[in-house]
């Protein structure tokens, strides 16, 4: 009796609140508000819709995705008589130029081939998370091959989900996100954005640079189980695709091994003691480094290229004439100035780096200079007994043996730099391994090594400026020829071929 | 219904309390929100 008596007063008190939030619903319902749920998320939630039905054309599809920085995708109603193909990942995706990628496909073939329709959904910044939301939703597009190249950008990526986490911890999200089940929420949503009384964040340019600045203090296991999560959403992208019998085409991604790591942390487990004799031999190999070539080894934020220092509005070089001879890569890709825009558009810091980049790969050293870098190899040597897998360290060394001649030390020493980045913005050997696991572990997935064609078609196996910008973007001609490799390898053929 | 216009005349902090608190908490939560970027992307990461 007691019971009940709780139970008909718990019901009394909360049923007028019930009462009048059915009330609310009904009248917005009536008036046409709140019917759009509020996202609570930069894409991070299968929510996002991605891509939605075009009103326009039945059959078609148009993708939001790009927030004004470019044109919505609109995907015509599928033609029985085309081959779709879908390309995934983020910026350098993006930069893939569709229309080349088609034209190499359908070189050469007959006219019984289907034509080739490639829609490229690449968006600058998404890691395989917001890929593989987009890629669930694209499937209905029912693509006939799907192309995956991505690697670059988990970490950079993992730094915007942080961001929305800390506006709004997972507990609250999951509340908003059921919340916007209520016309009530989003319509208080929509009254609180029109009133200016809660502006969005919406960083400018220079704000994304430090995304992955979070991480920067990870210790090297913290940053392979974050790789952890790059793996299982690759291995759900190619079973999603192959179980409804889509062609899956899965890459790994070229980087620039002369970019240096981005955060290199001690081990937790190193001694006090190590740690000081370390950081003292990587002191006294960076004070003998020639200093010649300190561009090459600096890794300070300013001292990095980014793609908008090779395209500046062109204007005179300067006075003293200095035009950086690059080296020529073998056909197809053909380097030097073909591949990169002509050096009145690069900016001071390009300039400077590019000529540092040509005594670094001229390597004619002064008796001076070759001493110093046999002394700063020997320090660097010491300091990686200590600490084999110090990122920083890894990365000098590959320079000095390098200058010193040492082509296969120096392309190990430069990839353990990349491998061990606490905080990589670039693929590496270790996102490399696992596209190359999951094409093995998901049947039917076809594995396309882009990052060892170009290593091999790198002079001396080294992959410089002449191909990529910065860490990970290749010149805009470097797009045009992988688009070539891809398509022939998708259609069986040797790279050469579709040139 | 007459227990409960009973209730509502003499206990109306009883009831105008988790109105408050359902209205506040959503409106709290639109708050928080809404400060977060809506659209799947709004990170310029790519330079014009």
């Amino acid at each position: 009796m007691r019971v009940l008596r709780g139970a008909v007063r718990v019901f009394l008190t909360l049923l007028p609140a019930a009462a009048a939030l059915t009330a609310a619903e009904v009248v917005l319902l009536g008036l046409g508000l709140g019917g759009t749920p509020a996202l609570t998320s930069r894409g991070f939630d299968a929510a996002a819709a991605y891509i939605v039905p075009d009103p326009a054309r039945p059959g078609g599809w148009r993708t939001q995705m790009f927030d004004g920085t470019a044109p919505e995708r609109e995907v015509p109603p599928r033609d029985p008589a085309k081959h779709r193909v879908l390309l995934f990942g983020g910026s350098n995706t993006g930069g893939f130029p569709p229309a080349a990628l088609a034209f190499a496909l359908d070189h050469g073939t007959d006219a019984s081939t289907p034509r080739a329709e490639v829609i490229n959904l690449g968006r600058a910044g998404y890691g395989s998370g917001r890929v593989a939301i987009l890629f669930e939703q694209a499937l209905a597009l029912k693509p006939q091959s799907v192309v995956i190249y991505a690697g670059h950008n988990e970490f950079v990526e993992a730094g915007f989900e942080a961001e929305v986490a800390e506006h709004l911890s997972p507990t609250l999200r999951k509340a908003a996100t059921a919340a916007t089940g209520l016309r009530t929420f989003n319509a208080l949503c929509d009254a609180i954005r029109a009133g200016g009384g809660a502006p969005q964040s919406n960083p400018t340019p220079k704000a994304w640079s430090g995304e992955f600045e979070r991480f920067k203090d990870f210790t090297y296991d913290q940053t392979l189980a974050q790789l952890e999560q790059y793996r299982a959403n690759l291995t759900t992208m190619c079973r999603m695709a192959r179980e409804r019998g889509i062609d899956v085409v899965i890459c790994t991604v070229i980087s620039n091994p002369l970019a240096p790591p981005f955060s290199s942390t001690w081990p937790p487990e190193l001694s006090e003691a190590n740690r000081r004799r370390a950081r003292l031999e990587l002191f006294a190999a960076h004070e003998a480094f020639p200093k010649r070539f300190a561009a090459v080894i600096a890794d300070a934020p300013a001292d990095r290229t980014h793609a908008q220092d090779w395209r500046r509005p062109a204007r005179p070089l300067p006075p003293d004439g200095k035009v950086p001879t690059l080296r020529e890569w073998p056909s197809p890709v053909r380097g030097g100035y073909h591949l990169i825009p002509p050096p009145e558009h690069w900016s001071d810091l390009a300039r400077e780096l590019a000529i540092a980049h040509e005594a670094f790969f001229a390597r004619v050293l002064t008796d001076a200079e070759r001493v110093a870098l046999e002394t700063a190899r020997s320090h660097l040597e010491t300091a990686l007994a200590i600490v084999p897998d110090h990122p920083a360290g890894n990365f000098r060394l590959g320079a000095a043996r390098w200058l010193l001649g040492d082509d296969q030390g120096a392309r190990d020493a430069f990839a353990n730099a990349a491998r061990f980045d606490r905080a990589p913005r670039k693929g590496s050997d270790a996102t490399n391994e696992i596209v190359e696991a999951v094409a093995a572990s998901v049947e039917g997935v076809r594995f396309f090594d882009a990052a060892a064609l170009y290593a091999q078609r790198a002079p001396n196996g080294l992959i410089g400026l002449e191909l990529m910008k910065d860490e990970c973007h290749l010149h805009e001609r470097g797009y045009r020829v992988l688009m070539h490799d891809l398509a022939d390898f998708m259609r069986g053929r040797a790279p050469e071929e579709g040139l | 219904m007459k227990r409960i216009a009973t209730f509502l005349r003499e206990r109306p902090l009883r009831w105008i309390a988790p109105i408050v608190l359902v209205f506040g908490g959503l409106a709290w939560l639109a708050w928080k929100t809404v400060q977060v970027p809506a659209l799947p992307f709004t990170y310029r990461v790519d330079f014009p």
